[in-house]
């Protein structure tokens, strides 16, 4: 589903991303760590499309991101750490904004609407402007808009910062539930106890290199994941 | 620590005009000397044009006043003139960089008080009116030394009241926009409300622009009278006339007492509820969502449908975006009523101009409204930080930028071509004169659109923490305003020193509009191709 060959990004003297290269297959939940300023934002961006990388190559589904972006944002939803959304819109004003766009029918879209907005418990909320929302219920929103296509994969950074227990035991179930229907899901996160339990497979970068990539048992072995991460930092410095 | 504040304040106002848009690495680029020079040309224009208009209604003033023996009076009016433009410029001002500014938050959340905070922000605001100010005072001071009643002791007490002035002005502004932010807590349409301000405080302009010939004649009529009311009912006017005229210095120290006093109060007790008041979010009653049949539409649509719910969803945005379509269709129909008015006055000037047909003076009318209508300059950059969520769909740049260019032709080229409608009845012109009427507006406003979304897109700015600061400050709509006025400036030039003998003037303005046409169309292809593959790296 995805294929990350040999990306690198620099900004200025700075290699952000250095000849990072990971693949995801459909039903595969990969979890992407690594301390701050290690390159998994600029990795994410760059899949998505937001940032021009300098070298290497990324497909989604067979479509490389280079030449044919808009056909890739088809296929995929990206989800950033902090959502600002459309101020100016009412929640539904905006679901139906990015319905449109996608090119989600109006009797689907009402359906999905409505399904995840009563699933996340937001559907009271979805007529008052977005400028209203909590962080938690951007985010819940921003999670309803990304799945209203039902993209082959989703992208998320930090999709768990800012959602109280109950939306984010909702947001690992329909996780999973995607990644057990063909699709593929591939985010950050910095609490380790959450990818060690969710993600089929986990990628750790370290100062732009991938430093482990793998299926969870191969990567941590017979420790923790924890463990596995410190000792690849400490290894990197 | 507030000088600390001030100067982050100055550093982010002046940087909107001295910074142009943000690399791809997001570190803003210093503008080239020549730019910053062209700008600073071009603002010393503009307050030099302003301070002209003023030379002239003091001058009517002066003499009349001081030989009636209300001398103060002039002064007096002058610090209405400063107080009144203060007040309008600062209200809706105060209001979104004092209370709705963006970085409250982070400021409150860091060791500073707030009366620091209050004070860098109110210091921040009195710079401009500082300026607005010296256009109004320093052609009144000019006037009154020229016409030899100045003195020594009577420039002190301008100076020191020209500091003072804009206290008062700014506590009453502080004031409005905070019983204004109060009021619109809990309203759920409170853009509306200040829709609706400040159409009031447009339309008053406008009133007082248009009839200032006939209230200046009224005023030095009836000065006496308004002088004795003014003495009664505005004291610090009075007082303030007084001391500068007279050089009383218990007059003055009356003055500052009635002005400055109550602007340390205010600040004093903005200082003690500013945490109260930009905390408070009571908001309107919540609406609850129910269940309504969806419909679809295409990208387009949906596009433009965004673009049109963000303008429509500041008043500032709509009353900064839209005042020139507006004036255009107001000045049409004032033309169709006072016709035969506008025709005789225009016979007086046709005397020493041929040529100078009422279409033709129509059309420059309607391209002046256009030049002021700059929508489409800041478009871009009010994506701000929700960019991310245009650009991570399945939307091509240009579909994007189509969607900013339409706004801008729903919005400022559909009324101006409907203003050129509108005067084609009343005109009488021939054919060809009635085609450049609403042809000229037209392409005129196409190339505007265009144009504004190119410059906007070379010079965007996302870091701004007042969303009005783009619509207001932004360098591409300064390029759009003063740029258009020097084309057609230019194109004026041309015509009179080098075509006038070998073509009409009709003709001239229509090839014109040929050649808007062919640039707005060249400027959608630079859109199309390299602009979109910027669009990517934003």
């Amino acid at each position: 589903m995805l294929n990350i060959s040999h990306l690198t990004k620099t900004f200025g003297d700075k290699k952000a991303v250095d000849d990072l290269s990971l693949r995801i297959a459909p039903g595969e939940i990969c979890g992407f760590i690594g301390h701050n300023g290690a390159g998994k934002t600029t990795t994410i961006k760059s899949v998505c499309g937001l940032l021009q990388f300098d070298g290497g190559e990324i497909t989604v589904d067979g479509l490389p991101v280079k030449t044919r972006a808009i056909d890739v944002k088809r296929v995929i939803a990206y989800i950033p750490d902090n959502p600002d959304l459309y101020e100016f819109m009412t929640a539904v004003k905006f679901l139906n904004f990015v319905a449109d766009v996608y090119g989600v029918g109006a009797k689907l879209r009402e359906e999905r609407i409505n399904k995840y907005a009563e699933i996340f418990e937001i559907k009271s909320d979805l007529a008052q402007p977005t400028s209203a929302f909590s962080h938690g219920m951007k985010q819940k929103l921003a999670l309803i808009a990304a799945l209203l296509h039902d993209p082959k994969l989703i992208i998320m950074d930090e999709p768990f910062v800012g959602l109280d227990p109950k939306a984010s035991q909702t947001v690992k179930r329909i996780m999973r539930e995607r990644c057990d229907n063909g699709g593929a899901i591939f985010f950050s996160t910095h609490v380790l106890e959450v990818a060690e339990k969710l993600c089929d497979n986990v990628a750790i970068i370290s100062h732009g290199k991938l430093a482990a990539f793998g299926s969870m048992d191969s990567v941590r072995g017979n420790s923790s994941l924890e463990s596995v991460f410190f000792e690849l930092e400490e290894g990197a410095k | 620590m507030t000088d600390a504040l001030v100067k982050v304040n100055l550093q982010m106002l002046l940087s909107s005009v001295l910074r142009r848009g943000s690399t791809r690495s997001g570190a803003p680029k210093r503008r080239s000397p020549a730019v910053a020079v062209l700008l600073g040309f071009f603002g010393l224009f503009m307050l030099a044009d302003f301070a002209f208009l003023f030379v002239m209604t003091f001058d009517g003033m002066c003499t009349a006043f001081f030989e009636a023996g209300i001398g103060w009076f002039y002064f007096g009016m002058e610090a209405m003139f400063v107080f009144g433009l203060c007040v309008i410029t600062s209200i809706f001002h105060a209001q979104s960089a004092v209370f709705n500014a963006k970085d409250n938050d982070l400021l409150l959340a860091m060791p500073i008080r707030a009366s620091s905070i209050l004070t860098a922000r109110i210091i921040t605001m009195l710079i401009p009116e500082y300026l607005f100010e010296a256009v109004i005072g320093l052609p009144a001071l000019g006037v009154w030394l020229y016409h030899g009643y100045g003195s020594v002791a009577g420039v002190v007490f301008f100076a020191l009241g020209f500091l003072v002035i804009p206290l008062l002005a700014l506590t009453v502004a502080c004031l409005l926009a905070w019983i204004l932010t109060l009021a619109t807590l809990r309203m759920r349409r409170k853009n509306i409300v200040t829709l609706v301000i400040s159409v009031a405080f447009f339309i008053g302009y406008m009133y007082l622009a248009m009839n200032m010939q006939s209230l200046l004649g009224q005023l030095a009529a009836n000065g006496g009278t308004l002088a004795h009311k003014f003495q009664s009912y505005v004291l610090p006017v009075y007082y303030y006339g007084v001391a500068v005229a007279e050089q009383s210095v218990v007059r003055f120290l009356g003055f500052l007492a009635m002005t400055a006093v109550p602007f340390v109060i205010l600040i004093y007790l903005l200082s003690i509820r500013f945490i109260a008041i930009v905390t408070t979010k009571r908001g309107a009653k919540k609406t609850v969502y129910r269940e309504k049949p969806m419909k679809s539409a295409g990208i387009s649509s949906a596009l433009f449908r965004r673009e049109f719910s963000h303008y429509a969803s500041n008043p500032m945005y709509i009353l900064n975006m839209s005042i020139g379509s507006v004036m255009a269709v107001i000045a049409a129909v004032a033309f169709v009523i006072k016709r035969n008015d506008f025709i005789a006055a225009l016979g007086i000037y046709g005397q020493m101009m041929s040529g100078l047909t009422p279409p033709l003076v129509l059309t420059l009318i309607i391209l002046f409204c256009c030049s002021s209508s700059t929508c489409s300059g800041s478009l871009v950059s009010v994506e701000g930080k929700s960019l991310w969520l245009i650009r991570s769909m399945p939307v091509s740049g240009w579909d994007a930028l189509k969607a900013k260019a339409n706004l801008h032709l729903a919005i400022c080229g559909l009324p101006v071509a409907i203003a050129g409608v509108i005067c084609v009845f009343g005109a009488g012109g021939t054919l060809t004169e009635n085609i450049m009427l609403v042809a000229t507006p037209a392409a005129f406003s196409l190339l505007m659109a265009y144009g504004g979304v190119a410059l906007n897109l070379l010079h965007p700015r996302f870091d701004w923490t007042n969303e009005v600061q783009p619509v207001k400050q932004g360098l591409p709509v300064m390029i759009m305003m003063f740029g258009s006025w020097a084309l057609l400036v230019a194109l004026g030039l041309l015509y009179g020193f080098a075509l006038r003998s070998r073509l009409s003037v009709s003709s001239f303005v229509l090839v014109c509009d040929v050649v808007f046409a062919a640039l707005a169309a060249a400027l959608a292809h630079w859109l199309k191709t390299s602009g979109e593959r910027r669009w990517e790296t934003l």
